[in-house]
This record gives C-alpha cells, sequence and structure tokens, in this order.
C-alpha cells in the first residue's frame, strides 16, 4: 500500500513536468499551420482541398490550412482534453453550449485588440450588435458567423394534406396557436392516419413566449426593458401554456407516450424554430409550409448558436485573425473551405449559384452555417435564390433585446446549476409532451426547482444583471 | 512471513531484497511488459485525481491550478435528488451482481450439457450477439418494442400502456437489457472455464455412481466458484458506476422515468452537460472510486476470513 | 451386441437424459430467438424504405426493400474500406500483443511462489477503481510518449486491461495443477519455459476467451483513433460510423441544429441509416466468432499433457 501511494506521488511529479512544457506548433515550409477543429463530416478529399486553399494562400497570407472534423458530442470533449492538455490548435467551432464554460476557464483567446488590429472585415461583416450578444463581461472570446441574426416560433404544416381537406387559407391566416384547435379537428376527423399535432421540446408553447434565457431557469420576459430577472417556471404565462398543450392532448391532437422518436411525417403540422425559408429547406419528402408566429428577436442566444474562437493554445494568433478576417472577406476562399474546388465537387450554374457534384467527395453544405459568413458563400440550386435578401431583410426588420451582451458568469452556483438541470431534465419533455395534468405537473416542477435552488441562480443573475446595467446601459 | 522480515535489520533486509530479486528475476522480467504498460497509461495519469479539488483554469498546468477543497463534490451532495440517485445506482449495481453471478453461471451450465455440440456452439455464438449492439441502437429497438403507436407490444391487442410514461414498470426493464446484453458475453468466460475442468473429474464421479446433477454440484460450480467470487468482489467495486449507456440510452430521455432511471453517472453527465467543469466530473469519479475501494477492501477482508485461497489480494 | 449397448450407457452415464436434453434445447431455442430477433429486426429495418417505417414500424421483412440506407452511408467507399482496413489490422495486431502481454502478467500473479505475487496483483487492481482522467491520460500520450498521429496510439495504450488479467489469472489457478509445475521445475524448466510448455496450453480455453474480448475490444474500439489522432488515413470503422451516427442523432434531436441543416436532414433515411450503421460495425467481427469457437473444446486436460 504504502509503495504504491510513493509511486503514486513519483508519477504526479512526472506529469507535473510534462504539463508546463507544450508541443511547439508544426510548421510547413516556414508557414505556419492552422488547425481548425469543427463539426462535420469526414470528407475523401479533403486533403485535395487544404492543398487547394493552400495554394490559392500561397503570396496572400504566410499560413496553411489543416482542417479537422469532429462529430457533435466529439468536438466539446476533444476540445476539453487539449485545452487541458495544453495541445496546440488555433480555431475551434464553439455555440452557447460550452462558450461560456470555454471561455470563463481560460482556454479561449480574447479578441478584441486582435479584432481591433486585424479584423476591420469581419466588423463589417457583423455588424455593430450582432457581435455585441457574446461579449462576456465586456470582452469578445469568439466570432459569430453571420447568417441570420435572431429567430422566432411558428408551425410548420404539410400542404398536400392542408389542400385535400381544404383548410389552407384557414391555416394559413392563423395568428397563435390558440387558433389551431378547429383545423386540428378537422385533421383528427378526416386524417386519421396523421397524428394532428406535434410540439417538440424547446418549440412548444412555453418556449413561444419567448423568454430570453439567461441561464436557466433565470431570464427576462421577451421585450422586456425593466431588467427584471424571473424564474420563468414561476410565472403564470408559464402555468398558462402548460395548460394549453394538455388541453390539446386531452382533445387527441397529441400523440400519447411521448413524441421524441417519432419522424416528422407522422404529423400533420408541429411547431417549430423557424427562420425565413425553413419549410423549402424541410420539404424534400413532403411539401411542408411555415406560419410564421412570434415576431422575429434578436436575443444573446441567437448571436451564439454558431460562433469561431482561437485558442488559448494558438502559437499564433496574430496570424489566425488574418486568416479568419480573410475567409470573412474573400468569397473565394470561404466556397473553397465550404463547397471543395470548383468542376470537382461543384459545377457553377451562374455568379453565385452553384450545383453539387453527388458524391464527390466533398461539400459542407449541411454544415455550411458554421462557417464565418454565409452571406459570402455560394447558394446550391436547391436554395431559394432570394434567400440572401430575405435574410438580409430579416436581419434588418428584427429589435435587439435590450439585455444583448448580458452573459452572467455562475460558475460559483454550480451546485444549483446542476441541480436545476436535472430537474429541467425530468420536466421539460413531460411538459412539451402534455401527457399528464399540467396544474399538477407544473405545480411539482416548481417545488422541484425551488428545492434544487432556482432561486439562487434567479437573484445572482439580478445581481450581476444590474451590474451590469450600470456600466453597459446608456 | 511480513512479522519476520519487519524483525529482521535493515541491512539484512536489503540484502533479502536483492535475493528475492535475484530468485523471482524470470517471473519479474514475464511481468514486466504488464508492468510498464499500467505505470505508464494508468499510473501516470493518476496525477489527475487531484483535478477533483481544483478549480479548473485551462492556462495553467494541474498543479498550478488552484486548490477548492471539496467544493467539485457539492453538487454531488447538496442536491435534493442525491438520496434517490445514490439508492437507484447501488440497488441496480446489486441486482446486475446477483444477476451476473447466476445467469451467466446457469448458461455456460446449460451449454456444456447439452448433447449436441453444434447446437450448444450455436446458442454459444449467438448469445454473444446482443453484445456488439450499442446502446444507442437498443433504445430505438426499445422504442420498436414500446412505443405507443406501433410498438409491438401495443399492437398484440391488449390495452395499450403509455410506457414511456410509466416508471413502474422501467426497472424490470432496464435489468432485463441489462442481462440480455451482458450474460451470453460473460457466459463465455464460464463456458471456457468449464471447458478447462480436467474430464477425468467427471469420468471419476460417474464410476462413483454420482448423478449429472451431482456431478454439477461437487465438481462443476466448485471449480467456477473462484472466477464467480472473483468478478463479484470486483463488480463491489463498481457499485456507485452505473452502465451510462444504458441508463441514459434506453429511457429516451423520458423525463417522467427519470426517478426510476436517474442513477449517478446520468445525473452527473445532466448537472455538467452545460458547464462542461472536468473538475466536478473527475470529484465525481474520485467519489465513486473511494467508496468502490473500501467495499473492496472490506468484501476482501470478509472472504478472506472465510476462505484465504478464495481472496483477490 | 447386448453388452455393447450396456457398455455405451455405461461410459455416458455424465449426459443428461433425453427428456432433459429436449426441455433444455427449448429454453435454449427460445434465448437464441431472443438474441436472434433483435438483430434481425436491425438488419431488416437497414432495408425498410423509410416512409413505411413511420406507419408500421420496424418489421424483419420491409414491406417495401430499399438500399437508400445503405446508398447514403456507402456513398464514398473508399474511406470506408480504408476504415475497415485500419480496424481489422489494429485488431490483429492489438489482440495477438495485449493477449500475450495479459497471460504473462497473469501467470506472474497467479504462482504463489512469486515472492512479489501480492504487490503485483494489488498493483493492478488499483488501477481498475481509480483512474485519473482523461487529461493527463492525453498529456502521457501526446508529450510523453509522442504517439498521437500515428497507427501505434491505436494499439498501444490498449494493451493491458486489469479485467482480463484477473479472469486469465483465476484461469491459471484453478485449471493448472500445481503438481505439473512443480514437477517440471524440478525437471530443471524456466518459468517461461513451464508458461509456454506446460501452462498455456492447459490453458487454451481461457487465452481464447481473454483474446476474443481483447479482439471485441480492439473491434469497437473509437476512442484510440477519436482523442489520439486527428488525420483522416487513422480513422477506423467505428469512428467512421460513429461520426454518421452522432451527427444524425444530433440533427434529429434539436430543433436549432436541425433549423440549420434543414436540406441535408430530410434527404437522410433515419432510421434505416442508424440500423445500416449498426450492421456495418458488427458485420465482419461476428464472422470471426466460429474461428474462436473451436478453442472452446474440452479435452485438452492434463491428462492429456501429461502423457
Amino acid at each position: 500500500m504504502k509503495r504504491i501511494f510513493a509511486m503514486l506521488m513519483v508519477c504526479t511529479l512526472v506529469i507535473g513536468l510534462l504539463g508546463g512544457c507544450g508541443d511547439s506548433g508544426k510548421t510547413a515550409g516556414g508557414k505556419y499551420e492552422i488547425d481548425w477543429y469543427y463539426v462535420g463530416e469526414q470528407f475523401a478529399d479533403e486533403k485535395a482541398v487544404e492543398e487547394a486553399v493552400n495554394a490559392y494562400l500561397e503570396g496572400k497570407l504566410d499560413v496553411t490550412l489543416n482542417l479537422h472534423p469532429l462529430d457533435w458530442s466529439g468536438i466539446t470533449e476533444k476540445i476539453n482534453v487539449m485545452a487541458g492538455g495544453g495541445e496546440k490548435f488555433d480555431i475551434t467551432y464553439t455555440s452557447i453550449t460550452n462558450y461560456n464554460a470555454l471561455a470563463s476557464k481560460n482556454a479561449l483567446m480574447p479578441l478584441n485588440d486582435l479584432l481591433d488590429k486585424y479584423g476591420q472585415g469581419i466588423k463589417d461583416a457583423l455588424g455593430e450588435h450582432f457581435l455585441e450578444g457574446s461579449k462576456l463581461n465586456g470582452t469578445n472570446y469568439a466570432l459569430p458567423v453571420n447568417k441570420e441574426h435572431g429567430h422566432h416560433y411558428g408551425i410548420l404544416y404539410q400542404v398536400d394534406v392542408a389542400e385535400k381537406l381544404g383548410i389552407t387559407e384557414q391555416i394559413d391566416n392563423i395568428k397563435s396557436l390558440d387558433d389551431l384547435d378547429p383545423i386540428l379537428d378537422i385533421v383528427k376527423e378526416k386524417a386519421p392516419e396523421l397524428v394532428p399535432f406535434r410540439s417538440p421540446k424547446g418549440c412548444d408553447d412555453t418556449y413561444m413566449l419567448d423568454f430570453e434565457h439567461i441561464a436557466y431557469p433565470a431570464a427576462f420576459y421577451a421585450d422586456s426593458t425593466d431588467g427584471k430577472v424571473v424564474n420563468y417556471v414561476d410565472t403564470p404565462e408559464f402555468m398558462e401554456a402548460a395548460k394549453k398543450i394538455h388541453a390539446r392532448f386531452e382533445k387527441g391532437y397529441l400523440l400519447p407516450g411521448g413524441t421524441q422518436t417519432q419522424a416528422t411525417e407522422t404529423f400533420f403540422a408541429y411547431s417549430y424554430l423557424l427562420k425565413p425559408g425553413l419549410d423549402k429547406e424541410q420539404s424534400t419528402k413532403l411539401d411542408w409550409k411555415q406560419v410564421d408566429l412570434t415576431p422575429p428577436r434578436m436575443q444573446s442566444s441567437d448571436t451564439m448558436g454558431a460562433m469561431l474562437a482561437i485558442s488559448k493554445t494558438s502559437e499564433n494568433p496574430e496570424l489566425v485573425m488574418q486568416f479568419l478576417n480573410m475567409c470573412y472577406t474573400d468569397s473565394n476562399l470561404l466556397n473553397l473551405i465550404v463547397y471543395g474546388i470548383e468542376g470537382k465537387h461543384y459545377t457553377k450554374i451562374d455568379d453565385n449559384t452553384i450545383k453539387l457534384i453527388e458524391n464527390s467527395g466533398y461539400g459542407n453544405v449541411s454544415m455550411r452555417w458554421e462557417f464565418c459568413d454565409i452571406f459570402k458563400q455560394y447558394l446550391t440550386e436547391k436554395d431559394d435564390p432570394a434567400r440572401n435578401e430575405q435574410f438580409a431583410e430579416y436581419n434588418k426588420i428584427m429589435t435587439p433585446s435590450n439585455y444583448l451582451g448580458f452573459n452572467p458568469d455562475i460558475s460559483s452556483l454550480s451546485t444549483q446549476v446542476g441541480a436545476c438541470a436535472n430537474v429541467r431534465a425530468e420536466f421539460e419533455q413531460q411538459i412539451a409532451d402534455g401527457n399528464s395534468d399540467a396544474e399538477e405537473l407544473v405545480t411539482k416542477y416548481r417545488e422541484k426547482l425551488k428545492l434544487a435552488g432556482a432561486e439562487d441562480i434567479v437573484k445572482e443573475v439580478q445581481r450581476q444583471y444590474d451590474e451590469w446595467a450600470k456600466t453597459n446601459k446608456k | 512471513m511480513r512479522k519476520v522480515q519487519t524483525a529482521t535489520k535493515q541491512n539484512e533486509k536489503k540484502t533479502g531484497f536483492i535475493k528475492n530479486i535475484r530468485n523471482n528475476w524470470q517471473f519479474l522480467l514475464m511481468a514486466m511488459p504488464g508492468f510498464v504498460q499500467v505505470l505508464l497509461f494508468s499510473y501516470l495519469p493518476m496525477a489527475g485525481l487531484i483535478l477533483a479539488f481544483k478549480s479548473i483554469d485551462y492556462s495553467k498546468s494541474i498543479f498550478e491550478m488552484d486548490w477548492v477543497g471539496f467544493k467539485n463534490f457539492e453538487f454531488l451532495f447538496k442536491n435534493p435528488d442525491v438520496f434517490t440517485v445514490l439508492r437507484n445506482t447501488i440497488l441496480y449495481n446489486l441486482v446486475f451482481i446477483i444477476a451476473g453471478a447466476t445467469v451467466p453461471v446457469a448458461i455456460a451450465i446449460g451449454l456444456s450439457l447439452l448433447r449436441n455440440k453444434r447446437m450448444a456452439k450455436v446458442y454459444h455464438g449467438v448469445g454473444f450477439l446482443p453484445y456488439f449492439i450499442s446502446w444507442v441502437i437498443i433504445s430505438y429497438l426499445a422504442v420498436a418494442l414500446f412505443d405507443y403507436r406501433l410498438g409491438i407490444l401495443n399492437n398484440m391487442g391488449m390495452e395499450p400502456v403509455n410506457w414511456y410514461q410509466t416508471p413502474k414498470y422501467w426497472p424490470f426493464i432496464l435489468v432485463f437489457f441489462h442481462i440480455w446484453k451482458s450474460c451470453g458475453y460473460n457466459a463465455v468466460i464460464y463456458y471456457a472455464a468449464i471447458k478447462g475442468i480436467d474430464s477425468e473429474l467427471y469420468e471419476a464421479a460417474a464410476i462413483d455412481g454420482a448423478g449429472v446433477g451431482r456431478q454439477i454440484w461437487v465438481i462443476t460450480v466448485p471449480s467456477l466458484k473462484p472466477t464467480i467470487i472473483m468478478m463479484a468482489i470486483l463488480a463491489v467495486g463498481k457499485i456507485l458506476n452505473a452502465d451510462f449507456g444504458l441508463f441514459y440510452n434506453v429511457p429516451m430521455g423520458s423525463g417522467a422515468l427519470l426517478p426510476v432511471t436517474n442513477v449517478l453517472d446520468v445525473f452527473t453527465y445532466n448537472a455538467l452537460k452545460l458547464n462542461g467543469d472536468i473538475a466536478m466530473s473527475s470529484a465525481s469519479g474520485f467519489f465513486q472510486s473511494i467508496v468502490g475501494f473500501c467495499l473492496v477492501l472490506i468484501t476482501n477482508y470478509i472472504v478472506r476470513r472465510i476462505d484465504e485461497s478464495q481472496a483477490l489480494f | 451386441m447386448n453388452k455393447n449397448r450396456f457398455f455405451k450407457k455405461k461410459l455416458r452415464k455424465n449426459e443428461i437424459s433425453t427428456t432433459a436434453n429436449v426441455l433444455l434445447n427449448v429454453v435454449f431455442i427460445i434465448y437464441a430467438l431472443m438474441c436472434l430477433y433483435p438483430m434481425a429486426l436491425v438488419i431488416g429495418t437497414s432495408f425498410a424504405e423509410e416512409t413505411y417505417l413511420n406507419t408500421v414500424g420496424y418489421k424483419i421483412f420491409p414491406q417495401v426493400v430499399s438500399f437508400d440506407a445503405y446508398k447514403y452511408i456507402l456513398a464514398n467507399i473508399q474511406p470506408i474500406l480504408r476504415a475497415y482496413t485500419v480496424t481489422i489490422c489494429v485488431t490483429v495486431v492489438g489482440t495477438v500483443v495485449s493477449t500475450v502481454v495479459i497471460a504473462l502478467y497473469a501467470y506472474v500473479i497467479s504462482r504463489n511462489e512469486f515472492r512479489y505475487k501480492k504487490f503485483f496483483t494489488f498493483y493492478l487492481f488499483f488501477t481498475m477503481l481509480f483512474n485519473g482522467g482523461m487529461v493527463p491520460w492525453y498529456i502521457v500520450c501526446t508529450q510523453l510518449l509522442d504517439i498521437n498521429n500515428t497507427y501505434v496510439a491505436l494499439v498501444w495504450p490498449a494493451l493491458m486491461s486489469a479485467w482480463y488479467v484477473m479472469i486469465m489469472r483465476t484461469f491459471f489457478t484453478t485449471g493448472v495443477p500445481n503438481g505439473i509445475v512443480e514437477s517440471a521445475r524440478i525437471d530443471g524448466a524456466g518459468e517461461f519455459m513451464i508458461f509456454v510448455r506446460i501452462v498455456a496450453p492447459v490453458s487454451i480455453p481461457g487465452i481464447a476467451t481473454v483474446a476474443l474480448f481483447q479482439m471485441v475490444y480492439y473491434w469497437n474500439d473509437w476512442y484510440l483513433p477519436f482523442m489520439l489522432t486527428s488525420d483522416p488515413e487513422y480513422a477506423n470503422i467505428q469512428l467512421y460510423l460513429k461520426r454518421i451516427l452522432n451527427n444524425l442523432q444530433e440533427i434529429l434531436n434539436s430543433p436549432g441544429v436541425a433549423a440549420q441543416s434543414g436540406d441535408a436532414l430530410a434527404k437522410i433515411p433515419r432510421e434505416g441509416a442508424r440500423m445500416a450503421i449498426c450492421a456495418l460495425a458488427i458485420g465482419p467481427i461476428v464472422l470471426a466468432y466460429p474461428f474462436f469457437q473451436r478453442f472452446f473444446v474440452s479435452g485438452l486436460t492434463v491428462g492429456s499433457i501429461k502423457g
């Protein structure tokens, strides 16, 4: 026993010495190699595309590119371990899920100085508000991808079925989910093979209230300006919404047993998180049409949907920032990374539209929203040709939230956060499924949240907001 | 032995040590590859155990990070669900330990009794199949079974059951899936052990007039006993480590089932999903290890008191 | 004639009666069906037309057969074949080397005459309960050993398994009679010789068990290439398929991601792809199983060696 512990001590020392020294970055021909980690497929032609990128960069910037696609669950784990192990990497995809954790634990490079020096193109592309939203304590640790700047909720429905039943006009004109009942009645009666409705977790009535979620369960009311932090589960509106879902279940519009495993084709309509033109993208097998129900809003979470961060372990952040600036401004470079090589992976239809070559061995089309600026990427022949204009219009009409850029650090409350997260895992899906009595369920939900320490989180967020408001509110 | 050793003087001990090395050099040499392997990949990384008591700061090395005492453990104990979570974890594992000590043994003995050896081979091979199916896939097979609308069970003409919203069935369902997935695999160990039993023993017993049942009882079971005991002792050490894949995937994230499916590993996963704090997950692992370690020492002590030859060490 | 029959019956005294045999077979057939049926469901679904799945559920024999799922996954056959090659090579090398390492260590801690038996057992056992987590392990692999982005990284870190050493040890303690080891030692054989010539041959079922388990481990492993390599050339089949599966899961489960991925999402034959992935991941290893079964035969008894 003693010997084992003695040995443990020795091992501990060895690892300590190792941990101190980092790996020195590989360089190819005196150029700096940029390791870019993102979520995506592993394509056969990755090497060829990297070579094409490197050839394109020749003479423009002294860097080479090395792409590292990882899968969804993998990227968080691998980035954590690489950051912990001091391994060199340069760019990583991050989002609201792990951004705060990485930044507050010093894994990401603060970007403001670098942006001022080398990132004018990025600033121009993103605009003032969008870059504001992901600030932590006034510092940017990541660059949001330029795409739609906000979100709204609504429903998607099966066009063919609606036409057959003669309810198209009726459904297109609904103003809220409340107007849906008579329509679902018709569906239930005349199209019994379909389940009339579904409200997936995260897009159900309680989410359509569009609370601005800061740190679960602390939130602001949508469009509020009073700076009052609430536990959104405790609000009367939440109870009301949960009751509406259950009422729908009682009337037989929803599926018993939870819907999380069912394919969307099972349902006539479902509520969803929307952006302009989503229905067209969803309509490859069946025709779907969207009905927008809530106004578009830009909340902090929208600005953190997909971001690019520079790692603290990067050995030349200046060069990486210059490279990113190029990606945000030079559409040739960006399209090369996203779609691959012209003629080999896609063919051009016109200046801004391309046709993908089937099974060509490269093409990040489903993940293109991870790459810098979608306005500078080609459209494919399946995209709505007016997509970019629609998005630009969408981004113009939406009002940025009053609390944009307020991202509190609640790591001191990790116990409460952990307990609340478990309560959330127990109840959120049940609320969305609507199978059980809402009154009873929500009451239990509230009780458990209280026991888990939700109040502490709300108070802490309120405290930090008051402080933030002093310095950041004009 | 030890008493004698401590009684000897320092220098004698030293020469004794060298002598021991010289006498055992062949053994030591044979153990060397494994020894080095474990040193490199298990003991060196054990420095990470101290992460459980540190505050993560990626810009520092493990040793430079700030000490925070037991703060990283708080999320485990200062939450209202701690009792449910620990109860679930321990009860499921106890059932698994008992099932693990009986079902695979029964399968292995049954296989060895079959007269048609070719069929035995087929069953043996087929029983191994579930082990290869990942929990994610099994969770979808479970949906095929339990789905309210299309599920096989609800389409057998009986009153449909809302399986995914009814917690009372799930302890049985989860135990069933665990046994189904792991027992064919573990049966291989016992089957091989039975095959290794000297067949002369059976012949001798048969000549003495022992029937098949008696032969199993006096020859087969005693020769499997060391393996069964060892597997059980080791399983006791993992009593707080739940099979994450089973408990996380198979209930399909249905919150209504959480009171009976929430085990320590799932709890930790849910709690840390967002803040991704590796110090807190280290703390959780450290707690599991310490409890397991103590339990193994106790179990091993008891086993040693009963039958020294069966003890692990 | 009569005498002969009597003799036969006598010899078969350690066999079970016909009734018992039939009953036992019935039990095992039910058990086998319970194991086969889900597998058949997986394969059936992987060939099913997606739209029918939503209306009729999983079926072993799909109403409408479709190869879409396989077309989707096997669209690029080159990397898949490469990944299979990596897996097979790693599995073969890893199984052979690790079985030797494990068997040697297990033998050593199974011998009572080894002075440091207790220390070596405890040394190993301790690692079954305590581990320092991924980060320091990663530092050892990448900085001390510097094996990242090499094929060695797919084999080396998993060569030892404390669990399998323990299992193997019980095979040695229970299956190898002390007598023959002692007599060999008196004849002047070294420990290594005793192990190779006497202990290993008697313990073939045990060694085969551990080899089988290690083979399954290496076959199923995606963690080593995932953590320790970043070039696509090192991706094995499990990593390749896991990536597809996880991306599929995420797209299906989170509205945010689905909203972004749009078009690509609708194209994927979801259920089918999932099951096809499972079938592709298991496929070849199942064929290797009968190979191991040949080692689970009785008759390799001590008697045959003594003679």
